[in-house]
């Protein structure tokens, strides 16, 4: 599997009395940490990325094909948000084979798929195990797992770790790392912590007030005068 | 209530009590769900400040109560104002009656379907009237959220005020009882062979539970969809339309109803008296299952929305792996609990009933009728118990499906 470039070209959308203009290149298999404060737009722009919201004017193309009238769950993406990743009724097996076939009529290999994707991500053994019983980074494990067997070539990150302690943090960074090296895909990862962006992207862009103000290489990230 | 076998029950009088009865429980729900709505640090302050009996109940709990009380007056006062099946039984006469007794008696008795029909315009304009007026209260029944939570209240701790509760706790229970124990005691007298070899009671029990099944599945999909389309709705204006249409019931009460179909079908016969009245014990309903589904709805859409959508998962899939079991629990408890409302219905059946269309309570009001009070007895018993154990699986428990969210 390889990664897949995204373009956004003067995608524009209105929510209530905010206006958003996103102009925006990341190649094949980049890894892209989004930065910026709160409210700025990051998670609309996913959200426009994803097809939770439709655009009101612009160009969205994933791949090279054009988006607008692909429904969220047809796109060539996986999602993990920060918390809510996973059906709380469905055991961690089940909520894995989601991401292959949402009528869970899963082949063999399907089945083998899943239960290698939950070892890769070190969840052996808990197949069964509903996730109120899971600690919140297992939870997001068991995403990351859902966001293997999909094996869409983008991979859109809300804040994953935002809700797990330091220690966690440390682990999951460095299993994404891996996940990314060996698997190619395309990584947008919105975070607020500067570290982990440094760490773990290979580029960055950093959005305020509805629109890109800057992106590039990661070393760059903290460019003298701004903030 | 008629403890000596003297007081007379029937008539206003024991209309007034058997209101009361009814009541009460529902009242004293409706204020602890206001106290428990208080902050737990004012029960903190009110200790540390060594606060009396008097000076609680005038700083903390007046205050929580009176906020709610014209609500509850109003709801309570609605309740007894539309009763029909109550007022049937027992008023006994032109002396005590109410606007949707005269509407049965004006169809069922007397045939009048013209004085029915301007009885019917009365009650929904003096119905629609205090809704009007209620909607300008706040409703008493609303952010009922933290249902379960408990809290340590201070003041209860010493022998004289554990004593002093007991005592009006009890006196409460005694009233309430009553009415059971004397079921129970007359109803155990009857003769069960006999009443249970009766083929009209087996047909009333089917019957019933057909119309319960059919009236709680109904109530349940139409608030579902309610709900749902709440959810999507864009204006306010359409979202608070749909909130309306799911207390329809209460604006035009279940007798009201069945008088326009009976006019239209004229008597009715065949089918469709039993789709009507499971139609109508439906809309009964919907004000009740509305309000347990849709917060769960609301939150559980909130929850899986982006994800359902994410992974591809729509339509009747999404409604199979996740909407349903997800929300079994809600699902379950509106179900029973209009289920349980349907099979204790007199209202909707009564000008429908005859020999051929008879349900449990139908039968209990006919064997009234006939003054043979036991075997109506042995069938309440019946009845009620069928009811409880039905309203006790759709009475709202601790939410165990709020599952922990990180």
């Amino acid at each position: 599997m390889t990664g897949a470039a995204v373009e956004l070209s003067r995608v524009a959308l209105q929510l209530g009395a905010q206006r958003f203009a996103f102009d925006l290149q990341v190649a094949a298999g980049q890894f892209v940490a989004v930065v910026g404060p709160s409210g700025a737009g990051k998670s609309t722009l996913f959200n426009l990325i994803a097809g939770f919201e439709t655009p009101d004017a612009g160009r969205l193309t994933i791949g090279g094909d054009d988006m607008t009238n692909v429904a969220p769950g047809k796109r060539p993406i996986s999602l993990v948000f920060q918390d809510n990743n996973l059906f709380a009724h469905l055991d961690v097996f089940t909520n894995v084979a989601l991401g292959i076939r949402p009528d869970l009529r899963l082949t063999g290999a399907e089945t083998a798929a899943v239960a290698a994707a939950l070892a890769r991500v070190g969840l052996r053994g808990h197949e069964r195990r509903r996730p109120g019983t899971l600690s919140g980074g297992e939870r997001q494990r068991a995403a990351f797992a859902r966001a293997l067997v999909r094996r869409r070539p983008l991979v859109l990150l809300d804040e994953p770790f935002a809700a797990l302690d330091q220690g966690f943090r440390q682990d999951m960074g460095t299993l994404l790392a891996d996940l990314h090296r060996d698997e190619g895909f395309t990584v947008l990862m919105i975070t607020h912590d500067l570290d982990e962006a440094r760490s773990l992207a290979d580029h960055f862009v950093a959005i305020e007030a509805g629109r890109v103000v800057r992106s590039g290489a990661i070393e760059d990230i903290e460019a003298p005068g701004s903030r | 209530m008629g403890a000596d076998g003297k007081a007379n029950v029937y008539g206003m009088a024991g209309i007034l009590i058997a209101h009361t009865f009814f009541n009460i429980p529902l009242a004293a729900r409706l204020f602890t769900a206001a106290l428990d709505r208080v902050p737990p640090s004012y029960w903190k302050l009110a200790a540390n400040l060594g606060f009396g009996r008097l000076s609680l109940l005038r700083r903390v709990e007046g205050p929580a109560v009176i906020a709610v009380l014209p609500g509850v007056a109003g709801l309570i006062f609605m309740l007894c104002a539309t009763s029909f099946t109550l007022v049937l039984t027992l008023g006994g006469g032109p002396a005590a009656t109410t606007l949707e007794v005269a509407i049965y008696q004006a169809l069922k008795f007397d045939f009048e379907p013209a004085r029915a029909v301007l009885l019917v315009a009365v009650q929904i304009l003096l119905t629609g009237l205090v809704l009007l007026l209620l909607a300008l209260l706040r409703s008493p029944e609303e952010d009922r959220d933290q249902q379960g939570t408990h809290r340590r209240r201070f003041d209860g701790q010493s022998v004289a005020v554990t004593l002093w509760d007991g005592a009006v706790i009890a006196l409460f229970v005694i009233f309430c009882g009553a009415p059971f124990a004397a079921i129970l005691l007359d109803g155990l007298r009857a003769d069960f062979p006999h009443l249970l070899a009766d083929p009209l009671f087996w047909r009333a029990v089917s019957t019933s539970i057909l119309l319960g099944v059919a009236a709680a599945l109904s109530a349940l999909i139409l608030s579902w969809l309610i709900a749902a389309a709440q959810l999507a709705a864009g204006s306010r204006l359409y979202r608070g339309a749909l909130g309306a249409a799911g207390s329809l019931i209460l604006l035009t009460p279940p007798i009201v109803l069945s008088t326009g179909w009976f006019l239209w079908l004229r008597g009715g016969t065949g089918f469709a008296p039993y789709g009507l009245v499971a139609v109508i014990n439906a809309l009964m309903a919907l004000p009740f299952s509305l309000r347990v589904l849709q917060p769960a709805v609301r939150s559980h859409f909130e929850r899986t929305r982006r994800l359902s959508q994410s992974l591809g998962l729509t339509g009747w899939l999404r409604l199979r792996i996740v909407d349903v079991p997800a929300l079994s629990r809600p699902l379950l408890m509106a179900f029973f609990f209009a289920f349980a409302l349907s099979l204790g219905d007199l209202g909707a059946v009564a000008l429908f009933g005859g020999e051929d269309f008879v349900t449990l309570p139908w039968l209990i009001y006919a064997r009234l009728g006939s003054y043979r009070t036991t075997d109506a007895a042995a069938l309440t018993l019946i009845l009620a118990v069928l009811c409880m154990i039905f309203a006790i699986l759709g009475t709202p428990s601790e939410p165990a499906h709020g599952e922990r969210r990180r």
